[in-house]
């Protein structure tokens, strides 16, 4: 009983989702709620989403899962009414990373994370209208962020001359 | 990386000595500044570390200055607009590098963004190491400089 | 004696090297004087002629993109310019050199051109930053035509109506009939106005703080002078600084023309000397009231309060002074 009036907020948040879509819902504790959905439904319910009252997009993030072969996209929403984050998660798979755009519903905010995450992981959003990279230029390697990019080698390989005996504590040194 | 630019070649080098000595005695100056290496540089315009009791001053063109301040790491995509500006500026230039990224990559090391030694880029006249560098390192610096062209003797750049 | 033809030519380059040296001069005071003021060692009082020296030593690069012919005519025109503007004001006490031919309107007709050498420069540049500080120098430009025309007028008027048939805008009628010594006390309060009025003018002319939007440095990357170097930009700097010795000159002739060789009755070689020295610490405290506290104490204004501040509050209280120094006489 006490439980149940604790969490009023997040369990109506939580009954108005899961009454029109399927997903998986946890409380970590109070205001933060954690959704996980399909790569499919995030555009519909992301729609659903902002016309309950999340209007703000706060972060987009990548986790390399190298095990399994997947990214895990985490969006971050807020809504000032409830004062509640709202975390939604997708995975997708890794070897063809391609994801509809959320620039439709959150404007200016998802654009520019999504662009960064173009750059370091290489992750394809579709209909997003600028995925021009912010840092690097000529660069035609592997996406940097991602955990089977040896940068040690990389930099060892590009910067460093094994002749140079002034560069050589460089050429070994541990990782 | 190394071959991506090509090192300036200056031919008469004695009217250069000879046209330094002229310039030593007011150097107007010009930075290009990326992150945390200038930070120490702020105080040198102000009352307590006087840069203009010199004869420097900050200019906010290429076009006027004498001495390139280049402070801070340099990624790939700030060091070739480092390197226009470098063109742009008139005969005859001093390049200053502060701090200890220009000299061996500093902190970022083994960052696959940031070059490693800006000698392999642009001339560089006078390194100057600290991180970042204090105002009385930078005077004494300037001073070297002003004592290597007044005696006449070899500067670090091969030019 | 300076009546003759051939001396007045023979003391041309003389007052042409006067001006421009006394101009560094003034401006090594100015720098120190505002290092001063900010609590800092300032540089020696030779430092501009340093930098003189090293911008002619530089490199002169001129830009693909310009005009090239104007580009390298300009700096000459607004030097050579500045120097013409000098052989018609009267200096260190004596009349001016080509005093026959040219008066106070000829004056203030020249005083565009060392401005209109800088915009054509900047416009012929071909960067974008030196376009807009073109376009801003020509608005600070017709903005303080106005006062200036007021404050002209309103002399010239003062003196011919009370003594009727002189020249009044001739510059010996000028410094021969005091205008603090013609008025009653409202007419004082008017003349006092109108000096105020040509204290804003000074800033704005000579592109100093608070009216120098046209050379902005940290917004528009060097504003007109964005692109010249070496020798060019020396002619600039020289024009610069010589147009500090010629409005102050012209302050002095319009509204402190005494000589004190008159005081102290001497004759002679000494009468010169002393009126010129006379004439040098005038032309200081004319510089340092007018000139470097404003600058050391003033931000820069946006170009819309500019053109408010000229176009609204110094053309009324010109008027305002006119209106009082009209008044005071007609009474």
């Amino acid at each position: 009983m006490n439980k149940y009036l604790e969490y009023q907020k997040e369990n109506r948040i939580i009954r108005k989702i899961s009454s029109k879509f399927k997903v998986e819902v946890s409380i970590q504790r109070k205001r933060r709620v954690w959704v996980a959905v399909s790569k499919k439904d995030l555009v519909e319910i992301s729609n659903f989403i902002k016309g309950i009252g999340f209007k703000h997009l706060s972060a987009i993030s990548v986790t390399d899962l190298i095990k399994e072969k997947n990214y895990e996209l985490t969006y971050h929403v807020w809504s000032y009414q409830d004062n509640t984050l709202l975390t939604i998660k997708t995975r997708i798979n890794r070897d063809k990373p391609t994801i509809d755009s959320v620039v439709s519903i959150w404007e200016d905010n998802a654009q520019i994370h999504e662009r960064e995450l173009h750059e370091l992981f290489g992750v394809e959003f579709k209909n997003n209208p600028n995925l021009t990279p912010l840092f690097l230029e000529d660069w035609n390697n592997t996406p940097p962020f991602r955990k089977d990019f040896n940068w040690r080698d990389y930099v060892r390989d590009e910067f460093y001359n094994k002749e140079n005996k002034r560069e050589e504590p460089y050429w070994d040194a541990p990782l | 990386m190394n071959d991506m630019f090509k090192k300036q070649e200056f031919s008469d080098k004695q009217k250069k000595v000879k046209k330094l000595k002229t310039q030593m005695k007011s150097l107007w100056v010009f930075n290009w500044f990326n992150s945390c290496g200038f930070i120490e540089l702020i105080p040198l315009v102000g009352s307590r570390w006087d840069m203009e009791r010199f004869g420097m001053i900050l200019t906010s063109t290429p076009r006027h200055a004498d001495v390139l301040f280049i402070t801070g790491y340099q990624t790939i995509k700030s060091i070739k607009r480092a390197k226009r500006i470098y063109e742009q500026m008139p005969e005859p230039r001093i390049v200053i590098a502060l701090g200890s990224c220009s000299m061996t990559g500093g902190m970022y090391w083994d960052s696959y963004n940031t070059i490693k030694k800006l000698d392999n880029y642009i001339p560089v006249d006078l390194y100057i190491p600290g991180c970042p560098p204090r105002p009385e390192a930078i005077f004494e610096g300037v001073q070297k400089m002003m004592e290597y062209i007044k005696n006449n003797k070899k500067m670090v750049s091969k030019s | 004696m300076v009546e003759i033809l051939w001396f007045k030519i023979l003391l041309i380059p003389i007052v042409a090297i006067f001006g421009v040296c006394l101009g560094l001069f003034y401006k090594g005071i100015d720098r120190i004087l505002v290092a001063r003021m900010q609590s800092r060692m300032g540089p020696p009082i030779t430092q501009p002629y340093r930098d003189f020296k090293k911008l002619m030593v530089k490199d002169n690069i001129i830009p693909v993109n310009s005009v090239k012919w104007l580009f390298n005519l300009m700096p000459i025109i607004a030097l050579s310019t500045t120097l013409i503007i000098l052989l018609y004001i009267p200096l260190g006490g004596v009349g001016p050199i080509l005093g026959g031919h040219g008066d106070l309107i000829l004056v203030l007709y020249l005083l565009i051109f060392p401005a209109l050498a800088s915009i054509l420069g900047g416009f012929s540049s071909g960067s974008p930053y030196a376009i807009i500080g073109a376009q801003r120098e020509m608005i600070v430009l017709m903005s303080y035509e106005f006062p200036l025309a007021v404050i002209s007028i309103s002399i010239a008027w003062l003196i011919s109506s009370l003594n009727p048939g002189l020249n009044a805008f001739s510059f010996s009628v000028i410094g021969n009939n005091v205008i603090w010594g013609l008025v009653g006390p409202m007419g004082f309060v008017g003349l006092i106005l109108l000096f105020l009025t040509l204290l804003f003018i000074v800033q704005g002319e000579l592109g100093r703080a608070p009216f120098d939007v046209s050379e902005a440095d940290t917004e528009i990357a060097g504003g007109v002078l964005a692109e010249y170097s070496g020798r060019n930009l020396a002619l600039f700097y020289l024009a610069n600084v010589t147009k500090m010795v010629v409005i102050g000159s012209l302050i002095i002739a319009l509204f402190l023309p005494w000589n004190i060789s008159n005081f102290l009755n001497l004759t002679g070689v000494l009468a010169y000397t002393s009126d010129l020295l006379f004439f040098l610490i005038k032309l200081f405290f004319v510089i340092f009231i007018g000139s470097t506290l404003i600058k050391a104490a003033a931000a820069r204004f946006k170009i819309d309060q500019v053109v408010s501040v000229y176009w609204i509050y110094a053309v009324l209280i010109s008027l305002f002074g006119l209106f009082l120094v009209s008044f005071d006489v007609i009474l």
